[in-house]
């Protein structure tokens, strides 16, 4: 690893732990706010919201990483490309699973078909666990680089598809939806914005560690293979 | 002086942890018939692979025909008929079928009369409307030849082609291939048989440790002979 | 070039007859399973129908690339001056003529234990939906069939991966619009829906022609 990235590591690190700091702290003092809709529960929305956010984002850059490793053939694209597909996956199934909690405390249900936005994060969830599977499956380093490319534009490609068969789909379940928030207040607001801000910076951090493990790992393969060349 | 039909500069090829291919340099040029040797797992048929366009190379540059492969390989492959260790033949389809599907690939004119003077040719006739599920491997390697050569390439790659036939095919496949390059075709032919290999060869090449390891003209025989057991016993821990 | 899939469709041969008794087996199960909890037929026939062609058309695609890798003769068909697109328009070709032969038994089958001796279902409306959403689901899983078709455990993967791709896209269209025809809506009413499919077996179609290259060249 090159100097830059050596330095680059621990002060993401401590900017990482210092923002987490600060969403604890955030919330803890949310709970002054006067909260109109389900108490403590409501709490988890911030991290609901903030994993989404950095879930969409991850899966945005493994679709133009794989474009891009498409165009230029650099396995280092395809190293982002797979990182951020399974952080993508982490956070996730952490919206996945704490969206229902929140849902059932605001408004009584787990889920709601209806809702655009389960939806697209139920899609993205599970287009982009196939993608991993994929990716597990492809013993060839660079056939699986470009189908895991070719299946993640396809997947990102069914998203706004889906937006629109959904429209099919509400004619038969019309349901009165209200908001789907409640008004926010400034302070849950501002909040809001500090944990999306420290999952990201949380995101950006474990890019560059996963990414690091790959790329260490290409490199270790062609250490391997040049070790070989001259032993054989 | 035109150019080499096959000139590859330092190619290399890994599958995962293996690297097969570490630097091999080849020119072959038209009218050529080299034969290349190595031992078993030296990286023979994926060599043929590369050069046949079916595999990438990791690195190096390889041109055939003299240009750069480009972004379209089809004009490329036009003017190449493989053979590899599989014959590419259809199980369900008869013979002459297979042979006509090919045909139709390469778009090739008057089909029928080509398919059945390489059937002929081939000592296929009498099983043309067979399955080539139901032919024996003898005859699969045959008409996979035939398939090979069907639309008349300038360069053919062959990885063993003598496997598998009789001994009055392999006759009859060591004629054809001189009477090509005497036509000025060019041939490149992978075999473990050294006696028919220096027998259509008009250059010879080892392959191992990922690389050319030697390279002959015909007459020097027992030169390469030599050399070669001496490498093969090397390879061997 | 296109001459090609002629000759895709040939291979065929063997298999579609298995096939077809499979897709009605699919929907005799699904039958019994719903049976237990004795909802309206004609409200559970448009998903059996569907799902029972999803199932079955996607053990029928499988193969189609898979056995090409078996054979080996996937490289012959690489060797060849034709561009890898073609090779998918001629296995698309080919894959729809059998999966269009499955769904014509299922559909007789469902049509008639759903609806006889009553009124029958738009027929325009039915063969509109069901040409659109199979050539949508069968262009889709062309593609999703060659990458399979690379990969270790191919047959499973098929599924896995096309599955999440198709679920709210094309299988809510079919499904929907299907719902609607069984119960009495005529192709003016289910345009929309309609245009939906068309929409997505274009996008679809176009998707796996450029993208193959890569899958089949890597």
């Amino acid at each position: 690893m090159s100097r830059q990235q050596s330095l680059r590591i621990p002060v993401l690190a401590v900017a990482a732990a210092l923002t987490l700091v600060a969403v604890y702290m955030a919330l803890m003092f949310a709970s002054s706010a006067p909260d109109v809709d389900g108490g403590d529960v409501q709490r988890i929305m911030y991290l609901h919201v903030a994993s989404a956010w950095v879930s969409y984002v991850a899966f945005a850059v493994t679709f133009v990483a794989g474009i891009m490793y498409l165009r230029t053939r650099d396995l280092r694209w395809d190293a982002n490309a797979l990182s951020s597909a399974e952080l993508g996956v982490l956070f996730c199934t952490l919206a996945i699973t704490t969206g229902p909690m929140w849902a059932k405390a605001v408004w009584g249900v787990y889920w709601r078909w209806a809702d655009l936005k389960l939806l697209m994060t139920l899609v993205l969830w599970l287009v982009f666990i196939a993608y991993l599977a994929l990716r597990a499956n492809t013993p060839d380093r660079r056939m699986g680089a470009s189908m895991g490319a070719v299946f993640s534009s396809v997947g990102m490609l069914c998203v706004p598809l889906s937006f629109a068969a959904n429209r099919i789909w509400t004619q038969y379940h019309p349901t009165v939806i209200g908001t789907s928030k409640g008004g926010l207040q400034v302070s849950m607001g501002a909040t809001l914005g500090v944990a999306v801000v420290a999952f990201t910076v949380l995101y950006i951090f474990l890019m560059l560690a996963r990414v690091g493990i790959e790329r260490a790992r290409d490199e270790l393969e062609e250490l391997k293979q040049k070790a070989g060349d001259h032993l054989g | 002086m035109t150019e080499p039909v096959i000139l590859a500069k330092g190619i290399t090829k890994s599958y995962g942890r293996a690297r097969v291919l570490a630097g091999v340099d080849l020119e072959v040029r038209k009218g050529d018939r080299y034969v290349l040797f190595g031992p078993n797992g030296s990286g023979k048929t994926t060599l043929v692979k590369v050069l046949s366009t079916l595999m990438r190379p990791d690195s190096g540059e390889l041109q055939l025909f003299g240009s750069p492969l480009g972004d379209d390989l089809r004009p490329v492959r036009a003017r190449v008929g493989v053979l590899s260790h599989e014959p590419y033949l259809y199980a369900e389809l008869t013979a002459w079928e297979n042979l006509d599907f090919y045909a139709r690939l390469y778009g090739i004119k008057d089909r029928a009369d080509l398919v059945k003077a390489s059937l002929r040719e081939f000592g296929l006739l009498h099983r043309a409307h067979d399955r080539a599920g139901t032919l024996s491997q003898g005859m699969r390697q045959r008409l996979g030849l035939a398939r090979a050569l069907l639309h008349n390439p300038e360069l053919v790659l062959l990885d063993e082609p003598y496997a598998g036939l009789d001994l009055g095919a392999q006759e009859m496949l060591s004629e054809l291939l001189v009477r090509m390059s005497k036509g000025g075709r060019t041939v490149l032919c992978i075999t473990h048989d050294m006696q028919k290999g220096f027998a259509i060869a008009t250059r010879v090449g080892a392959l191992a440790g990922g690389r050319i390891a030697l390279q002959r003209g015909v007459a020097e025989r027992v030169e390469f002979e030599h050399d070669y057991l001496v490498l093969v016993k090397g390879a061997v821990p | 070039m296109l001459l090609k899939e002629l000759r895709v469709e040939f291979r065929n041969k063997q298999t579609v007859n298995s096939f077809i008794i499979l897709s009605v087996l699919i929907l005799a199960a699904f039958r019994f399973a719903f049976s237990v909890v004795e909802p309206p037929v004609e409200d559970i026939a448009g998903p059996n129908l569907w799902m029972s062609i999803f199932f079955a058309g996607m053990l029928a695609l499988s193969p189609s690339w898979k056995r090409e890798v078996e054979q080996g003769t996937r490289d012959g068909l690489r060797v060849a001056p034709i561009a890898p697109s073609d090779v998918y328009l001629g296995k698309l070709l080919a894959n729809l003529v059998v999966v269009f032969a499955l769904e014509a038994v299922v559909v007789v089958v469902v049509v008639f234990l759903a609806f006889f001796p009553g009124t029958s279902p738009d027929w325009p409306a039915l063969l509109a939906v069901l040409v659109l959403g199979t050539v949508g689901f069968v262009a889709l899983g062309n593609l999703i069939s060659a990458i399979s078709s690379n990969l270790a455990q191919s047959e499973v993967m098929l599924p896995v991966l096309l599955v999440p791709l198709l679920l709210f896209t094309v299988v809510i269209s079919c499904v929907g619009a299907t719902a609607r025809v069984f119960s009495g809506a005529t192709v003016l009413e289910v345009g929309d829906e309609l245009r939906f499919l068309a929409a997505f077996a274009l996008v679809y179609i176009a998707t796996g022609y450029l993208s193959i290259e890569y899958v089949l060249e890597g």
